[in-house]
């Protein structure tokens, strides 16, 4: 099976600035790797979201077709403020 | 006159639940901007100015919708060396570095993005072009100002990253109803696709902002 394209938003990249270098390698091995740390959290006709848990961080993620969208990448204290514990 | 946050003083930004918050925020921010209902001439930048600067998850919005992940400190006219920005974030957590975010206001009239003047195709508006003047400054001198100002000294005391803080900037200008055709999409698309400041610069008109906040209230839950 092919593996899905992972692509970054500019929020997503801006986002990572702050973060340790080798977190988006991180979220790409988990996003190509099928690891169970990928959650589904909200599913509707037009939104396929999913949040990956990499160490203290989350990233929240877009399924669109062959590809997934990193959409912004939060620490988990970041994330528990957003309802996502 | 609304109550306004201080000036120059950062406030923590510590509400546990956004989401409630922010979706009525979002409701009345689109109806402050809403074409059915503003002013034929549009909304004056003093209007947008005290609206979000009556209330610290306001500003938190901008931040959100701007960045994706909501800031630990907001702030209303900060003042960076000499320098003054309309609204300013932090975010500051233990094992992240630091980030600040500057914003500048300008009109959201119909002359804000585009004037008409003699010839057929309207000029680049000069609000705009003096908000963009602003960024160009900030991005120029803006992180060293930033590095030397007191408050975020304070804020980053003992920060174990905080010689690595980052700084962001934006320009939030004008209406898209205002700029609706084909060939203002077309200008504004190149301006955002070529005209790159670095420090994460963004320029964006109200309503976009709206829209990126409307989209990111999906992240929470």
């Amino acid at each position: 099976m092919r593996e899905k394209k992972v692509l970054f938003s500019e929020a997503a990249k801006a986002s990572l600035e702050r973060l340790p270098y080798g977190t988006s390698k991180k979220i790409m091995n988990v996003l190509t790797g099928s690891s169970p740390q990928i959650h589904s959290f909200k599913r509707t006709v037009e939104e396929h979201l999913f949040t990956v848990r990499i160490d203290n961080l989350r990233a929240i993620v877009r399924e669109q077709g062959s590809e997934w969208i990193v959409l912004t990448v939060l620490t988990k204290a970041e994330a528990e403020r957003m309802g996502h514990a | 006159m609304a109550k306004l946050l201080p000036k120059n003083q950062f406030l923590p930004f510590t509400h546990g639940s956004l989401k409630a918050m922010w979706t009525a925020d979002v409701a009345g921010f689109a109806g402050l901007i809403d074409p059915a209902t503003i002013p034929a001439r549009g909304v004056d930048e003093t209007t947008l100015l005290e609206w979000f600067g009556e209330r610290e998850s306001r500003i938190a919005l901008l931040a959100f919708a701007l960045t994706g992940y909501p800031p630990t400190h907001v702030v209303r006219e900060f003042s960076i060396g000499s320098f003054i920005t309309d609204f300013a974030w932090a975010n500051i957590q233990p094992d992240t570095k630091p980030v600040f975010g500057f914003v500048e206001f300008e009109h959201a009239k119909e002359d804000t993005l585009f004037k008409q003047k003699s010839r057929t195709v309207p000029y680049i508006g000069p609000s705009f072009l003096n908000g963009f003047s602003q960024l160009v400054d900030w991005c120029s001198f803006g992180q060293t100002e930033a590095e030397k100002s007191p408050q975020i000294s304070k804020l980053l005391n003992g920060h174990k990253h905080a010689a690595k803080m980052k700084t962001q900037f934006a320009l939030i200008a004008g209406l898209d109803c205002f700029a609706a055709t084909p060939m203002s999409v077309r200008r504004r698309e190149w301006w955002e696709a070529n005209i790159k400041l670095g420090h994460a610069t963004h320029t964006k008109s109200y309503t976009e902002v709206c829209e990126d906040a409307e989209q990111r209230l999906v992240y929470l839950k």
